[in-house]
C-alpha cells in the first residue's frame, strides 16, 4: 500500500496500515515535510478535540504526538456543559514534526520514500490503481493508494498581486496529479484557504497585551499518556481597531479575494480579516490571539488576521494594533488556492467510486483542519487494508463518533467550502463527548486491532470499572437532603451543580461511598499509576449520569429518523427511472449513491417527499428480491 | 406494509348511495386495453384522444376470465373519459366511466373491468399511486384523506385549507423564532473563544414561552378538528314521554324516530346527522331515563348512559307543563360537557320562558338550531376553519411532544446551553415531521391507513 503525502491525514493512514501488518510506503517530498503544521500551531478545539480523542482510542497517533510536544493545554468551554468542552493545545511545531517523523521511522513495515508523486498507475478510467509514478521516473507499485496531498494539487499562493506556485510557503506544488485524477474520471474544483502573518517575538510589546495561560490542571488528549506535566507557555490577546479596519477597507481592491482573482471558495467560519471587516462592518474590533510556534523559535502566529493583502498593507495593519506597533513580520500571510475532489466521489470508506483501490483523505477531499485530515487518514488507511484482506469495511456511525459524523457528512453533503467539524453537526452531541471516547469506541477499537494488546486491556479494565461505578452510584440508597422521597446517589448527582465531592458530603455514608468507588478503581485499574485514566473515567461516569435523562429523551425523538439509517438502498438502485423524484434529487442521488435511506435524507436537495417515494420503492425492491438462502 | 401494488386496478370512485351519477375509475398500464374489452371497436380510438369523453355502451367483456353474465351483455350507457399518463389523478393511464347512479350500474362496470383483467383497488390505492408518481405530496395525500373523511362542508373546507398549507404556515410561525434561537445558542457554543455571546436566559425563556403559547393555540384547535371530522355529538335526554323523539324529528325536519304517546317508546338510541350552516351535528335520541325500567327498556337505558358519555352537548329536556320536575339525571356525561336545558311542549303554556320549544307548532326550533351552531362555534370550529388548521391525532401527538420538550427546557434550570440546543434541534425536527418536511416512515403508514376504496 502507498500513501502519498506525509501530512496529518497521510501519517495516520500510513501508520494504521503498517500497524495492521500491511507493507506500506509513505511518499513525501522530504522527511522534513512530515507532520508539518502550515497554519496555526495548535491541535484540538471544539469538535476537533473530540476527533483527536477518538483517533487516539482507535489507535491513531495524533493524541500521543501532541501530548508529547504541546506547550500549553486548555479545555475550552470549561464553564459550559461537558458535551461542548474539548481540549486544545499549543504545539511546538518543530518538535511535533520530529516526533511524527520518529514514529514513521520506528514503525515496522513502513518505509519512507522521498519524492514527488506525479502519476497514478492505472491503465484507464475504471481500472484499479496499481501504484504511483514519481517525477524522477521511479515507480512505486501497490494495490492500494491513499492520496493525502493537502493543498498541493495545483497549489497557488497569493500575497496581494503576487502569485506563486506552491502547496504552502517554501514547498512546491504538485502539478501532475490533478491531471491524473481528471484522466481517471474524477471531478476537481478549486478551494481556497489562508494563513496569517507571523511576527518576531522580540518586536512585540507584550506589556500592552492580555496574557492567556493554559489550565492549571492540564489533561492529556491520549488515554495512553500515563504521566503528564507539560510546559505552560502564554498566549496573548490583542484587538484590531477602527484604524485597522479603515486600512483594510482602503486596500480591499488590492486583495485577491476581492479583486476577483481567487476563484476558489474559502471557509466562512475561518474568514480572512478582509472578510470579517466587510461582513461585520458594525464591529469596532476583532479578537487577535498571539500564539507561540514553539519553545525554540521566536515566531509568533497571529490567529485572527488570516489575509492575502499585499505585504505593505499587512505590515501597516499589524502595526495598527496596540502592542504590535513595532512588530516585525517574519512571514507574510497568504491565501492558497488548490484543487480538491468533491467528496461525493468517494464511498464512506473514502475509496473513489470510479477508481478501485484509490482512497482520498484530508484537504484533497474538501475539509479543513489537521484533526479532520487525521480522522480521514485513519478511516482511509484502515479500510484500504481491510479491503485488501477481504474484511468488511469499517464505517463509523453518526451515533457513535464524530468520525462517523465527518464521514457521513462527506458522502452526503455538497461541500462548497472547506469543511470544518463543529459539535452542532452531531445530532447525538450529548453522547459524543470527549470524556467518554474510551467508552464509546472500545468495541470498534477492539475490532480494528490498531491498539497494542496491553492498551486494549486497559480500556477493557476501564470499562469494567465504569459499569461497576455506575451500578454502585445507582444502587446507593440515601435520603434526599432536600427533603424529597428516598433516592439513590445517582439521583442526587443528576441535580445541577452537584459534583462527586458534594455528593460524598450529602449522601448517607458518604465516606463509605467514597471508599467503595476508590475500591472499584483500585481493583480494576490497579493502584497508583493510573490516576489520569481514573480521573477521566470519573468525569465520564458523572457526566453520563447527569446527561442520561436528556440522552434518552433525545434518542427517543431521533428514533423515528434513526431507523431509516438501517434501511439499505441496493447498490444498483436505478434513480433515473423514478419519475416522481424531483430533478435535483434524482441527479444528486444518482451521483452520491447513498447507502441508506437515512443518508439519502441528509443529502441537500432531497426533500421529504423524495424520501417517502424512495422508501416505498426500496421496500418493494427488497420484498421482491428472492430471500437469501440460509437466512433465518 | 404493502404500499405499492402493481397492475391495473379498478374501483367505484363515488360514495355508494343515491346520486344521479356514479364514477368507476380504472387506472394502470393496462387501463386502456381493459376498457376496450368492454366497449365496441372504435369507442376508444387508438391513439386515444386524451381527456375527451365519449358516450358509449358498456358491455360485459366477450372473453371474461370468470363467470358472470353472458359475454356481450349490455350493462349501461356511460360517458367514457380516457386520461393518458401522466395527466391523470394517479399519474397513470386512467379511464373513468361516468354511469347512471345507484349501486348496480357502477358495480357491474367495475366487475366487468375485473373480468377483463383489472384488479380491485385497495383502500387508498389511487392516492398512493398518485403520490408515488409525484402527483401529490405526502401532506397533500394526508389532506385528501381528511377530505374524504369529511362528510360535510365545514370539515371539507378545513381539509382543503390544509391541502393548501394552512397548518404549514402556522407551524412555520412557531419554527422561525426557535430556529433563530438555536442558531444564536450554537454560535456561542462553537465560537465562545471568539467573543460570541449567546442569548440570555431571559431571551431563551421568552422565546420558548412564546413558542409554547403558539403550540397551545394550535392544540386548542384539536377538539375542533374532531368536531369537524366526526360531527358535534348532541344527545337528547329526559324523562320518558317528555317529547325527546318529537323534538329530535322537529330538529331534523323529518320523521326519523318513532313517536308514540305511550311513555318508553324509544328503547334504543336513534341517531341521525344534521348539517347546519356547513357544520355537522349528530343527534342522538335516547331512551328515557327511568329508574324502574325493565327488560328491553332497561337495556335502552344502559345504552343511553353510554351515549351520554360520548356527548359534546347534552340537551336536557323537561316539559313546560311540569316545571317542578327535577332536571333529568345525566348518567355519565363527560366532565365539562355543556348541558343545555330545553323546555318541550311549549304550546301548552304560552307564558313559559327560557329555551322553550314545541314540536307541534315549531316554536323555538330555529332558536335551538342556532344554539347548537353557537355551541359548535364556541368549540373552536369556526376558528379552525378560519385558520385553515385541522389537527388529526398524529399532529396532536407530535405537538404535545414538542410542548413537553419546551416545558422541560423551561423548567430545568440545570440544563446547559448544549442541552437546550440539542433539545431545540430535536423539537424542530419533530415540528418538521408534522408537516412532512421531515420524513419519517411512520408517516406513510399513518396516512395511507386512513383511506377507503376508490380514492
Amino acid at each position: 500500500m502507498i500513501v502519498v503525502g506525509g501530512g496529518h491525514a497521510g501519517l495516520e493512514a500510513a501508520l494504521a496500515a503498517a500497524r495492521l501488518g500491511c507493507r506500506t510506503a509513505l511518499v513525501s517530498h522530504a522527511r522534513a515535510e512530515i507532520g508539518r503544521m502550515p497554519c496555526n500551531p495548535a491541535i484540538g478545539g471544539l469538535g476537533k478535540g473530540h476527533l483527536v480523542r477518538e483517533i487516539d482510542v482507535l489507535g491513531g497517533q495524533m493524541g500521543l504526538a501532541i501530548d508529547a510536544t504541546g506547550i500549553q493545554f486548555r479545555v475550552l468551554n470549561r464553564r459550559k456543559g461537558p458535551a461542548v468542552q474539548a481540549p486544545r493545545a499549543q504545539a511546538d511545531k518543530a518538535r511535533y514534526q520530529a516526533t511524527m517523523a520518529a514514529a514513521v521511522d520506528d514503525q515496522a513495515g513502513l518505509v519512507l520514500i522521498e519524492g514527488d508523486a506525479t502519476r497514478l498507475l492505472a491503465a484507464a478510467p475504471g481500472d484499479p490503481v496499481d501504484g504511483v509514478g514519481l517525477a524522477d521516473g521511479r515507480e512505486v507499485r501497490g494495490q492500494r493508494v491513499v492520496l493525502c496531498t493537502g493543498t498541493f494539487l495545483r497549489g497557488l499562493m497569493h500575497v496581494g498581486e503576487r502569485r506563486t506556485r506552491g502547496g504552502r510557503e517554501g514547498a512546491e506544488s504538485s502539478e501532475g496529479l490533478s491531471g491524473e485524477l481528471r484522466r481517471l474520471g474524477l471531478e476537481l474544483r478549486r478551494l481556497k484557504t489562508g494563513t496569517p502573518p507571523r511576527l518576531h517575538a522580540d518586536s512585540i510589546n507584550f506589556s500592552r497585551l492580555e496574557p492567556q495561560p493554559g489550565d492549571r490542571d492540564p489533561r492529556p488528549f491520549s488515554f495512553r499518556t500515563r504521566s503528564f506535566s507539560p510546559p505552560d507557555h502564554l498566549c496573548w490577546l490583542a484587538y484590531t481597531n477602527e484604524r485597522t479596519h479603515a486600512l483594510i477597507r482602503e486596500n480591499l481592491h488590492r486583495s485577491p479575494l476581492y479583486g476577483g482573482i481567487i476563484e476558489g471558495r474559502g471557509p466562512r467560519y475561518c474568514p480572512s480579516i478582509e472578510d470579517k471587516v466587510v461582513r461585520f462592518a458594525d464591529r469596532s474590533r476583532h479578537l487577535v490571539f498571539l500564539e507561540p510556534e514553539g519553545e525554540d523559535t521566536p515566531e509568533i502566529y497571529v490567529n485572527g488576521i488570516s489575509t492575502s493583502l499585499p505585504s505593505d498593507v499587512q505590515c501597516a495593519l499589524v502595526r495598527s494594533i496596540e502592542g504590535l506597533e513595532r512588530a516585525a513580520l517574519v512571514r507574510f500571510g497568504y491565501a492558497v488556492e488548490y484543487d480538491s475532489a468533491p467528496s461525493w466521489q468517494v464511498a464512506p470508506t473514502l475509496e473513489c467510486r470510479r477508481v478501485p483501490g484509490l482512497f482520498l483523505a484530508g484537504q484533497l477531499l474538501g475539509t479543513s483542519g489537521y484533526e479532520e485530515a487525521a480522522a480521514q487518514g485513519l478511516v482511509a488507511g484502515v479500510n484500504a487494508v481491510r479491503s485488501l484482506g477481504g474484511q468488511p469495511a469499517w464505517i463509523p456511525s453518526r451515533n457513535e463518533s464524530y468520525l462517523g459524523v465527518l464521514i457521513d457528512d462527506l458522502v452526503t453533503k455538497e461541500i462548497s467550502e472547506p469543511y470544518r467539524m463543529f459539535t452542532s453537526r452531531a445530532e447525538h452531541r450529548l453522547h459524543l463527548r470527549c470524556d467518554n471516547a474510551e467508552t464509546r469506541l472500545l468495541e470498534p477499537a477492539a475490532q480494528l486491532g490498531l491498539l497494542p494488546a496491553g492498551e486494549l486491556d486497559r480500556l477493557r479494565a476501564r470499562d469494567r470499572a465504569r459499569a461497576r461505578i455506575l451500578a454502585c452510584l445507582s444502587g446507593w440508597r440515601t435520603t434526599d437532603p432536600a427533603g424529597g422521597p428516598a433516592c439513590t446517589a445517582a439521583d442526587i448527582l443528576r441535580r445541577p451543580d452537584i459534583d462527586l465531592h458534594d455528593l460524598a458530603e450529602i449522601v448517607r455514608d458518604g465516606a463509605g461511598l467514597r471508599l467503595a468507588l476508590a475500591g472499584i478503581v483500585r481493583e480494576e485499574l490497579g493502584d497508583g499509576s493510573e490516576s489520569l485514566l481514573a480521573a477521566g473515567l470519573m468525569i465520564d461516569c458523572i457526566t453520563s449520569i447527569k446527561y442520561s435523562g436528556y440522552i434518552n429523551r433525545q434518542r427517543r425523538m431521533l428514533e423515528s429518523q434513526s431507523h431509516l439509517d438501517g434501511l439499505a438502498i441496493p447498490a444498483d438502485f436505478e434513480y433515473r427511472s423514478i419519475p416522481a423524484l424531483s430533478n435535483e434529487a434524482r441527479e444528486k442521488l444518482s451521483r452520491m449513491r447513498p447507502a441508506t435511506i437515512g443518508q439519502a435524507g441528509r443529502i441537500d436537495g432531497v426533500r421529504a417527499a423524495d424520501l417517502a417515494i424512495l422508501t416505498v420503492l426500496v421496500r418493494r425492491h427488497r420484498d421482491a428480491a428472492p430471500p437469501e438462502r440460509g437466512a433465518p | 406494509m404493502a404500499i405499492l401494488e402493481s397492475g391495473t386496478v379498478v374501483a367505484v370512485a363515488t360514495p355508494e348511495g343515491e346520486g344521479g351519477l356514479a364514477v368507476v375509475r380504472l387506472s394502470g398500464p393496462e387501463a386502456l386495453a381493459v376498457a376496450r374489452r368492454l366497449l365496441s371497436a372504435g369507442a376508444l380510438a387508438d391513439p386515444v384522444d386524451s381527456h375527451r369523453a365519449r358516450l358509449a355502451l358498456v358491455r360485459w367483456p366477450a372473453r371474461a376470465d370468470t363467470g358472470g353474465p353472458e359475454p356481450g351483455t349490455p350493462l349501461d350507457q356511460a360517458l367514457v373519459l380516457p386520461m393518458l399518463a401522466p395527466a391523470s389523478y394517479t399519474g397513470e393511464d386512467t379511464v373513468e366511466f361516468f354511469c347512471h347512479g345507484g349501486l348496480m350500474p357502477a358495480r357491474q362496470i367495475a366487475a366487468a373491468c375485473r373480468a377483463a383483467g383489472a384488479r380491485g383497488a385497495l383502500p387508498g390505492e389511487f392516492t398512493r399511486r398518485a403520490f408515488l408518481n409525484g402527483r401529490l405530496s405526502l401532506v397533500q395525500a394526508e389532506a385528501v384523506a381528511e377530505l374524504i373523511a369529511a362528510e360535510h362542508a365545514a370539515g371539507a373546507r378545513a381539509a382543503l385549507a390544509q391541502l393548501t398549507g394552512g397548518l404549514n404556515r402556522q407551524l412555520a410561525a412557531v419554527e422561525g423564532p426557535l430556529r433563530d434561537l438555536l442558531a444564536r445558542i450554537e454560535g456561542a457554543l462553537e465560537f465562545s473563544e471568539e467573543d460570541a455571546v449567546g442569548p440570555s436566559r431571559e431571551d431563551v425563556a421568552t422565546t420558548l414561552r412564546a413558542a409554547r403559547r403558539q403550540i397551545d393555540d394550535l392544540l386548542d384547535l384539536a377538539p375542533a378538528g374532531r368536531l369537524l371530522r366526526d360531527g358535534v355529538q348532541v344527545v337528547l335526554v329526559g324523562a320518558p314521554n317528555v317529547g325527546k323523539s318529537s323534538l329530535f324529528n322537529a330538529l331534523l325536519g323529518a320523521d326519523r324516530a318513532l313517536v308514540d304517546p305511550e311513555a318508553g317508546t324509544t328503547r334504543d338510541v336513534v341517531t341521525a346527522p344534521l348539517e347546519l350552516d356547513g357544520v355537522l351535528f349528530v343527534l342522538h335520541d335516547t331512551a328515557g331515563l327511568r329508574d324502574r325500567a325493565v327488560g328491553v327498556e332497561a337495556k335502552g337505558v344502559a345504552r343511553t348512559r353510554e351515549t351520554v358519555a360520548g356527548a359534546d352537548l347534552v340537551l336536557a329536556l323537561r316539559p313546560v307543563t311540569d316545571r317542578a320536575q327535577p332536571a333529568p339525571a345525566l348518567g355519565d356525561a363527560p366532565a365539562g360537557c355543556p348541558v343545555l336545558p330545553v323546555w318541550t311542549k311549549g304550546d301548552l303554556d304560552p307564558a313559559a320562558t327560557g329555551m322553550v320549544t314545541s314540536s307541534r307548532t315549531g316554536q323555538g326550533i330555529e332558536a335551538l338550531r342556532r344554539a347548537l351552531l353557537d355551541h359548535a362555534r364556541a368549540g373552536g370550529v369556526a376558528a379552525a376553519v378560519a385558520r385553515g388548521v385541522i389537527l388529526n391525532q398524529r399532529h396532536q401527538d407530535r405537538l404535545l411532544a414538542c410542548r413537553e420538550t419546551i416545558d422541560q427546557l423551561l423548567e430545568d434550570p440545570g440544563a446547559g446551553d448544549e442541552v437546550a440546543a440539542t433539545l431545540l434541534a430535536a423539537t424542530l425536527q419533530e415540528l418538521g415531521a408534522i408537516t412532512g418536511r421531515v420524513f419519517t416512515e411512520q408517516l406513510l403508514g399513518e396516512i395511507f391507513s386512513r383511506f377507503c376504496v376508490g380514492k
